[in-house]
């Protein structure tokens, strides 16, 4: 995957908030694990994917997607600028 | 002979007592030890008050503790009423009171969503908690670690093959969620049926994919169990990572899988099927909603040598046709979806007309079922179940029951079924049954909502995806819709979107024009 200079972490907060969670701000830390808490799921996965490219403009290959990278908002974050 | 689901535990424990039951992330049980500790956990739960008949609550993650639950339940006369994990507190908490629940089995972060005012208003006699409690305002309770001090002999409690096993819920059109009563008899029915049909033996590995309060769990649980055989929980982190999920089939060498067709849709699409080894897998299953037959085909190219079966039945009857896939069925000039297929055994199936008259091939038919899995009839529902379960007017000689299944069906020239839609507004996403009228009574119940409609948009790969269509007095935004309907409905029942409108198209008669939205969306 290509790198990614700038990844504005506040807009995937705010898509998560806004298109997956709705409203709950307050309780989604950096480290709130998006999978125990049901927020990601195979639906909610597939949108933030699409999300993340279209924003971003990275390729998500299939082998990418496992919980490591998507776990929390600071696991999205790292796996986006490795 | 078994009589009783738990009693296949028992059985199996004699026979292979040092094989895994259940294999799950936390851990794995063999067949003795899930025996004692499912006799530990009814010891407690009638020392607690908990009597045969009652109902008691599993509100808990799937892993091996709800395994054992649900059977220690089961060994205490009681029936086990699970509630999805991620339901939200009001949900959880209608059901948990809507079947008068005497016990539950529960953990501290799932005790912190229920209501407040839970355990003053119900009648609750038995907590158990896989873990140290995190709230202070909750009556005696039992962990898993002070189990340990209870007898492990099974209390062989008295009750027949008539009382009840477990109450399922699934989505009522009024609004609020209905307690499907299934008694020992009807699942053994079922259980036995399967063991026989798939020829389970004690060296099968069975996946569990469905969660517990899904009527597919059923076959995973209880076929497996009494074959001695081992349930392989589907760990929690995984469900949505097809890569993952594919590897993970691979590495547990699951013999027999069994799921709904979006499932296996992810799987085949985005699992990299090609880089696992599926050598040891050797029967495929999976019901609950239509498996569009281009995803089938790519399924089974990437994985040829098991044997394919296409399940049906509601949750009222579990499955009650099954169908194996042919070569022939597959091929690329085909495009209709594999039949549901013939009646199991010991069950009865007929298409009839408006008239009740029952129809051959060529004609087309409501399916009636006509078996000892039909259902005891929806908990404290009456009119509801008087609805559906019925006197079959076919056998009038006798006392004996049709149940009526809303699904139109074909009856083909070789004795097989093929499914052809629904009658009612009924829907399924992702194999979950949804009726859209009880997303339409929780966004009614905002009392700024003035008009709402739900409507169903088609989607190959998940069955449905659901819009709101919200008239609303007062600004509120979708994100407040949503939010509201977070805390009401699960989330395969939660819209996609939310179209705010200041007015919904009407039909001649006044009500709101579902079609036109409809075809809105379709545009």
């Amino acid at each position: 995957m290509p790198a990614a200079p700038m990844i504005d972490m506040s807009a995937v907060k705010k898509f998560i908030v806004d298109e997956l969670l709705y409203g709950d701000e307050q309780q989604l830390g950096p480290e709130t694990n998006l999978i125990e808490t049901g927020v990601i799921d195979s639906m909610s996965l597939l949108r933030l994917i699409g999300f993340l490219e279209e924003r971003f403009g990275v390729e998500v290959p299939d082998e990418a997607v496992i919980p490591d990278n998507f776990r929390s908002l600071k696991a999205i974050e790292a796996f986006l600028t490795q | 002979m078994a009589f009783l689901l738990n009693q296949l535990l028992s059985e199996s424990a004699q026979r292979v007592p040092n094989h895994d039951a259940v294999i799950g992330a936390e851990g794995s049980l063999t067949y003795a030890q899930l025996d004692s500790i499912s006799n530990q956990i009814a010891n407690q739960l009638r020392q607690d008050g908990v009597r045969a008949g009652d109902r008691v609550g599993i509100f808990l993650p799937k892993s091996t503790y709800s395994v054992a639950a649900l059977f220690g339940i089961q060994k205490a006369g009681a029936a086990y009423v699970p509630i999805d994990p991620n339901s939200p507190s009001q949900r959880a908490g209608y059901i948990l009171r809507n079947c008068d629940i005497r016990g539950l089995v529960t953990n501290s972060e799932k005790l912190s969503v229920l209501p407040p005012d839970f355990f003053r208003s119900g009648n609750v006699r038995s907590l158990l908690l896989t873990d140290a409690p995190s709230r202070t305002d909750i009556p005696r309770f039992t962990t898993w670690e002070q189990l340990r001090t209870q007898s492990k002999e099974n209390p062989n409690v008295a009750i027949t093959d008539n009382d009840l096993a477990y109450i399922l819920y699934t989505s009522g059109s009024t609004g609020e969620p209905k307690g499907v009563m299934i008694s020992h008899l009807n699942s053994l029915t079922f259980v036995n049926w399967c063991f026989d049909e798939f020829r389970v033996t004690s060296s099968d590995k069975v996946s569990s994919h469905a969660p517990f309060h899904f009527d597919l769990s059923i076959l995973d649980l209880f076929c497996t169990i009494k074959a001695g055989a081992t349930i392989c929980l589907v760990p929690n982190e995984i469900y949505a990572f097809p890569v993952k999920l594919a590897k993970w089939i691979s590495e547990q060498a699951i013999t027999i899988w069994y799921s709904v067709p979006s499932a296996l849709i992810q799987l085949v699409e985005r699992g990299h099927l090609e880089n696992n080894d599926y050598s040891q897998l050797r029967t495929v299953l999976f019901a609950g909603e239509v498996f569009p037959l281009k995803y089938l085909r790519k399924l089974v190219e990437a994985i040829p040598h098991p044997a394919y079966y296409n399940l049906y039945g509601p949750t009222e009857t579990n499955v009650c046709t099954y169908y194996k896939v042919q070569p022939s069925d597959l091929d690329a000039d085909r495009s209709e979806p594999v039949p549901i297929g013939k009646a199991c055994a010991n069950t009865e199936v007929i298409a009839v007309d408006d008239q009740g008259t029952p129809v051959g091939p060529g004609g087309e038919g409501e399916l009636y079922v006509r078996s000892s899995t039909v259902m005891k009839g929806y908990w404290a529902r009456p009119d509801s179940t008087a609805k559906v379960v019925l006197a079959n007017w076919l056998k009038k000689d006798v006392s004996d029951v049709l149940y009526k299944t809303g699904d139109i069906v074909r009856p083909m020239p070789d004795g097989n079924y093929q499914y052809v839609g629904r009658r009612d507004k009924m829907i399924k996403s992702r194999g979950y049954r949804i009726e859209l009228g009880e997303i339409e009574a929780a966004l009614y119940s905002h009392p700024e909502v003035d008009e709402a409609a739900a409507i169903a948009v088609p989607d190959e790969k998940i069955g449905a995806r659901i819009i709101a269509y919200v008239v609303c007095s007062n600004g509120l935004d979708h994100k407040q819709l949503h939010a509201y309907c977070r805390e009401r409905l699960p989330g395969y029942m939660i819209p996609e979107r939310f179209e705010l409108r200041q007015r919904l198209p009407k039909t001649s008669t006044g009500k709101i024009d579902k079609t036109s939205l409809e075809k809105e969306e379709a545009r």
